[in-house]
């Protein structure tokens, strides 16, 4: 709510200044981040390990600040223990499959130092039910060269799902892919052109619980994606001008994570963090608290946390818009691996391609 | 006009009926019971006794009435005065052996002529010469052109250094040594007038001043009575009329965006309604309107504040060395006082601004003028602003407010006055439709006040106030999760205040005070019968407030003065409630609840007890400079919740429980005053240090919210504040104005067993509100006699953010690390802004007069900085990425503004 406040007088904007602004920042050391998630999944199971930069700090050459050699180990809460593999620089990987309802805790060691999380309980292997797809009209102000807002609106799809949120396993994550399909038609004998293009969200991590004050066990018709359907808006200038294009429509590639409390916390403050507009009522900004601490030295600070995260992976065909009543989706069972973007010049679809 | 007297005397002297004088008239007294007869009775039976002459209009003396009683050697002079007091005529005294009656409206310096040696006043019977060294002399100052008492005004007799301020009714007391003295009497904005008297016995006097230029009627009338001890310091004290001279925002006088130029007084931010005392939150200010206490001072989050400009009489602040009368805030007690209405004739007064427009009307209610009436109202037209902005979001945006005051005195007597206030507001905004923010405030207070002999007032006040909170999250797709949200506080109190007076070298105050509270601090509610909501409340929180106080003022020579004061406070949290146990061991968490308590409804669940020690300390190095000092300590029981660092309306008020204990303040304080040139510049430094402890910090991203163990999201902190504050002030003369300097510290530690309690590892840190440097200068010329020109400039440290040192990346967005808390401190804030205003018509019969008010709010459009922070920066496939800095200005131009004021 206080976010809202932000808005309160917005109408002030147009009498009120926002500027870059560049700090006299004093120069801190860099601080160990730990990303870890487990999971149910082993493939998803992943343990990043390297150092924040400055924040005046040149982001490319700070990228590759990874941590190496350090011994990672996650342990449950029998004691019993498997070791992470560094299969790239700072990158480790756990072959674990962790078992809903039991603890586990993240230890790392690196640079003379250790580091070691709280215990987490796996939840339950999420589920959502009911995907559906309705059309759906999004208005907006877009600006002219001159300044002059125009009021534009566009057709787009809206994926709706219902999900339980139940004592054992309120708290959920979504990760949506969604990758653009679409075809240049040629005249035979000439194959066609499959082209594809993925699209990731980077905004706010879609983190989603039980409504408060609410007494429901599920969330029905949530939005898990909108999708658009003018492809010219979607692909490069390039491309545009291709001829004989069609849009096909939409896979959409869901990770469903089943949070702990705190880890859903965790990512409400990561949100909080990235949809703080500074303005009026803004609250005091809050530091991201990590569950993972240097018991070495105390005095230590540690970035990051240790998800212990169920996880359920799915994926959907969400077709371009053509009938405003029928808009033909469904649930698949590939999971053909998708490169981000590429085209491919043959009589037959890629092996993931998914069609109306 | 230079005509009007000679016209009015011939046409006197022709018309009148008149009788022979063969006395003095100054020498003259009269005695006994005048009951239930006319003035033209009254004057023919002194003129038969007397064989004085009178000249009059009888028309005009059979409609005043006389019931009065005069003590034996009532100076005659003083029993027309009283008389008169209500009337529209005053009198003239020619040649020393005739009285002349004459209109208020027509006469400008009749009475007395300021400044002639030959006019002296005799104040006593003659024959009763050398019987007494000291008498009483007790008056009322009043304004010259429609009679209005002056609170606040100055009787000063230069050559002994002793003088009185005017108190309720504009009435003074003061005592002086026997023979000639020459008083000045004195009023900001009015030309001062020096009147020779020759004080024989006790008597009375009424002075009339004029203003310095005919500029819009400045309507000052009684409040409630306010005793300010001779040894008191840190004081502010600010008028209507200074309030309205100011250049402000869309032209509407402020009464606390006036108070933030006074030395030591900060503004949180611009436009925030708030304002940080000594370094002190906002909360612990305590706002008290006609003696009710006030829970949000402000209209459109900041805006405006809550109090009509032309309802307001005066607002004293004190910073430090607080009347052991004042409690319960640890920084400041503002009090303001409202108008009661004009007793003379009905009056009719406003403006009509950008934003805003507003409308007093106020009057006699009875022929005899006993009571009076002041009805005030304000309201907005910002929605159109709202629909301006080409935006979706904005077009089912609304933002509006309005409030409502009342006041209603009634003089039960000769010594007894009863004064009824009620005020009402409201705001309403709602965002897109999706958000619906309304707030009200509902407060009244009953005064009464009872002189139960010459040296012994009385004073009881009952006080209600309420403040509510309503929030509507209304979501477009999923309707059965629409929620109403509640929160606030409801208080009824009750004081009675008894005043004694032994001469001039002793008084005493002493009383008690009674305030019960209850809090709502969240509750949620469907908002639709299809709604899957369900009620849930914070538990009301219930409090009893007892305290009761003595004050005593010492004269022990005539330099030294003190008072000496004590209160003690208790608070009681009542049931009904339940409170948890936390394990010892662990930072206070809900998974560190080991047990529960409950308690029954009003049964005692904790209670809250201290003496409150004040003292100050007046010595007068000479006539005009006076080295003070004080001591206070306060309790309050009551804070705001809040992690914003600004006063937001969602705020919540808790008061203190089984987990929370009160902030106790210890303050201590020294200054150096002096006056120039005859008081017409004051000039005073203070030095102040104190301590705070049981301060509230918030732990990172606390949830305040429906938060049923706010205990477990809050850390307690100590924290200290000190500073030097200058201040110098010209009161007299075409160009006057003010110059307030400051610096000033405020830190804060917590030291806490647990490293989720702790801040920056237990490190001093500055406070929000710690703004080392702040520089006020105010300024007011007369150009002419018509025109005024107005300008302020502000300087001030920015205030103490917290801003990000490091970023890193996680899960493909970056992310950022902040610095320890307070770490950097955000740009100076400096702003100039003008004002020049036009007064429409100089003409004392004309009833309609205007003024058109032109200003310039941040005349060189510096980009002030109002926060500092970071924005993810959108990249090119529309996905928000990057971490910028920031920097955010609420009014970045110069922003001008038209306000038309009026009285009829």
């Amino acid at each position: 709510m206080r976010h809202q406040l932000a808005y309160i007088i917005i109408f002030l904007s147009f009498i009120a200044c926002e500027e870059v602004y560049v700090a006299r920042l004093d120069n801190s050391k860099p601080h160990l981040v730990i990303d870890a998630t487990i999971t149910n999944e082993p493939e998803q199971n992943i343990v990043n390990l390297y150092r924040s930069y400055d924040f005046y700090g040149d982001r490319i050459k700070n990228a590759a600040n990874w941590v190496e050699g350090a011994l990672v180990i996650i342990q449950d809460e029998f004691g019993n223990e498997v070791v992470a593999e560094e299969t790239k620089k700072g990158n480790y990987w756990v072959n674990v499959s962790a078992k809903p309802g039991l603890k586990y805790r993240l230890i790392v060691t690196t640079n003379g130092e250790t580091y070691e999380s709280d215990y987490e309980t796996l939840p339950d292997t999420p589920v959502f039910k009911s995907f559906r797809v309705i059309p759906d009209t999004i208005e907006e102000y877009v600006f002219y060269p001159t300044g002059e807002p125009v009021l534009q609106t566009d057709l787009v799809c809206r994926s709706l799902i219902d999900i339980p949120v139940k004592d054992n396993l309120p708290y959920h994550l979504f990760e949506v892919t969604l990758v653009l399909e679409y075809l240049i038609l040629r005249p035979p004998p000439r194959p066609p052109v499959f082209l594809w293009k993925t699209f990731h969200d980077r905004n706010l991590f879609d983190v989603i619980s039980l409504p408060p004050y609410n007494q429901d066990d599920w969330i029905n018709g949530y939005t898990l994606c909108i999708t658009r359907n003018k492809l010219e808006e979607l692909i490069s200038f390039d491309d545009r001008y291709r001829k004989n294009l069609k849009m096909v429509g939409w896979i959409v590639c869901v990770d469903h994570f089943g949070l702990t409390e705190k880890t859903f916390q965790h990512f409400e403050v990561l949100n909080e963090q990235m949809q703080a507009t500074g303005k009026l009522f803004d609250p005091v900004y809050p530091q991201i608290e990590s569950n993972i601490r240097c018991t070495s030295n105390p005095a230590k600070n540690v970035i990051g946390f240790f998800k212990l995260n169920s996880c359920k992976k799915r994926r959907f065909f969400v077709e371009k818009l053509v009938d405003r009543d029928t808009i033909v989706n469904y649930e698949t069972q590939n999971y053909f691996n998708i490169p981000f973007s590429g085209e491919l010049e043959q009589p037959n679809p890629p092996d993931f391609w998914l069609t109306p | 006009m230079w005509y009007i007297k000679p016209c009015y005397f011939i046409f006197l002297f022709l018309i009148a009926n008149s009788v022979q004088a063969q006395q003095k008239v100054s020498t003259l007294t009269v005695h006994g019971d005048f009951v239930n007869i006319s003035l033209l009775e009254f004057v023919e039976l002194v003129g038969n006794e007397h064989q004085i002459s009178f000249y009059y209009q009888p028309e005009e003396l059979e409609s005043i009435q006389v019931n009065h009683s005069f003590k034996k050697n009532t100076p005659l002079t003083s029993a027309l005065e009283v008389i008169l007091e209500t009337s529209n005529l005053s009198f003239l005294i020619i040649l020393d052996n005739a009285v002349v009656f004459i209109p208020k409206s027509g006469k400008m310096d009749f009475r007395f002529d300021a400044g002639t040696n030959s006019d002296i006043l005799e104040i006593g019977d003659p024959l009763n010469r050398g019987r007494t060294n000291r008498a009483l002399l007790s008056g009322k100052v009043i304004d010259g052109k429609n009679g209005e008492p002056f609170i606040g005004a100055v009787v000063y007799l230069a050559e002994t250094n002793e003088g009185a301020t005017t108190g309720k009714n504009g009435e003074f007391e003061i005592e002086l040594p026997v023979g000639i003295h020459e008083l000045m009497i004195s009023y900001m904005g009015y030309i001062d007038r020096y009147k020779k008297i020759d004080l024989i016995e006790d008597g009375t006097l009424t002075i009339e001043l004029f203003e310095e230029s005919h500029t819009i009627d400045e309507v000052t009338v009684v409040g409630q009575s306010r005793y300010v001890s001779r040894s008191q310091m840190s004081i502010n004290k600010i008028s209507s009329k200074e309030i309205k001279s100011l250049p402000v925002l869309v032209g509407e006088p402020d009464v606390i965006k006036s108070i933030v130029l006074m030395p030591g007084i900060q503004s949180v931010g611009e436009l925030s309604a708030g304002f940080n005392v000594r370094g002190g939150n906002t909360d612990q200010n305590l706002v008290l309107m006609n003696g009710a206490p006030v829970y949000n001072t402000s209209h459109l989050f900041g805006f405006f504040s809550m109090i009509n400009p032309d309802a307001i009489s005066d607002a004293i602040i004190y910073k430090g060395g607080m009347p052991s009368r004042f409690g319960g805030r640890v920084s400041s007690v503002m009090d303001i006082t409202l108008n009661e209405g004009n007793q003379d004739h009905l009056k009719l007064q406003g403006g009509l601004g950008l934003i805003n427009s507003r409308v007093t009307l106020e009057g006699p209610l009875t022929r005899n003028k006993k009571i009076t009436f002041l009805l005030g109202a304000r309201s907005t037209y910002s929605d159109w602003l709202l629909k301006q902005i080409k935006n979706t979001q904005f077009d089912n945006s609304s933002a509006s407010f309005y409030d409502m005051n009342a006041t209603l005195n009634i003089k039960l007597g000769q010594n007894s006055t009863l004064e009824m206030m009620g005020y009402y507001s409201e705001d309403d905004f709602n965002f897109g439709a999706n958000d619906f923010y309304n707030y009200s405030n509902s407060i009244a207070s009953i005064n009464w006040d009872h002189n139960f002999g010459p040296n012994v007032i009385g004073h009881w006040v009952i006080t209600y106030s309420k403040y509510d909170f309503n929030y509507i999250d209304s979501d477009e797709f999923f309707k059965q999760y629409d929620y109403h949200l509640f929160t606030g506080i409801e208080n009824v109190g009750t004081n009675y205040t008894l005043s004694a007076h032994a001469g001039d070298i002793y008084s005493m105050q002493l009383g008690g005070q009674a305030k019960g509270y209850v809090i709502s601090p969240g509750e949620v509610t469907p908002v639709n019968d299809n709604s899957s909501i369900v009620n849930e409340q914070v538990a009301n929180e219930r409090a009893l407030e007892i305290s009761s106080f003595i004050n005593n003022d010492f004269d022990f020579s005539a330099n030294l003065t003190a008072t000496a004061g004590l209160r003690f406070s208790n608070f009681y949290t009542l049931g009904e409630a339940t409170e948890y146990i936390y394990n010892e061991n662990q930072s206070k968490r809900a998974d560190n609840i080991v047990d529960s308590l409950f308690f029954p409804k009003n049964s005692v669940i904790k209670r809250f007890y201290g003496l409150e020690p004040r003292l100050s300390l007046k010595y007068g190095l000479n006539e005009a400079a006076s080295l003070r000092w004080s001591y206070q300590r306060v309790h309050q029981y009551l804070r705001q919740i809040s992690n914003t660092s600004v006063v937001s309306p969602a705020d919540y008020w808790k008061a203190c429980d089984y987990h929370i204990d009160p902030l106790i303040s210890d303050q201590i304080a020294l200054g150096y005053f002096r006056d120039f040139k005859g008081k017409s510049i004051e000039a005073s430094a203070e030095i102040y240090y104190k301590k705070l402890k049981n301060l509230v910090d918030y732990k990172n991203g606390a949830k305040l919210v429906m938060n049923h163990t706010i205990e477990t999201d809050v850390i307690k902190a100590h924290g200290y504040a000190y500073g030097l504050e200058l201040y110098i002030k010209k009161s007299k003369g075409r160009l006057n104005g003010w110059l307030s300097y400051t610096y000033s510290r405020a830190m804060q530690q917590t030291n806490n067993r647990f490293k989720e309690e702790s801040i920056n590892n237990d490190r001093v840190y500055p406070s929000v509100y710690d703004k080392p440097h702040d520089l006020s200068l105010v300024a007011n010329y007369q150009i002419s006699r018509r025109w005024r020109l107005s300008g302020n400039f502000v300087f001030f440290s920015g205030r103490p953010t917290t801003l990000p040192e490091q970023k890193y990346r996680y899960k493909g967005r970056e992310m950022v690390y902040y610095s320890d808390r307070n770490k950097y401190r955000m740009p100076s804030y400096h702003r100039f802004d003008i004002s020049i205003t036009l007064d429409e018509n100089l003409k004392k019969k004309r009833m309609w007069k205007g003024s058109w008010t032109f200003s310039i709010y941040n005349l060189y459009g510096r980009n002030n900085p109002y926060s500092v922070y970071f924005l993810r920066e959108s990249s090119q496939n529309g996905n928000a990425d990057m971490f910028t800095l920031f920097k955010y200005s609420v009014i970045g131009v110069p922003f001008p503004s038209l306000t038309y004021n009026f009285s009829f």
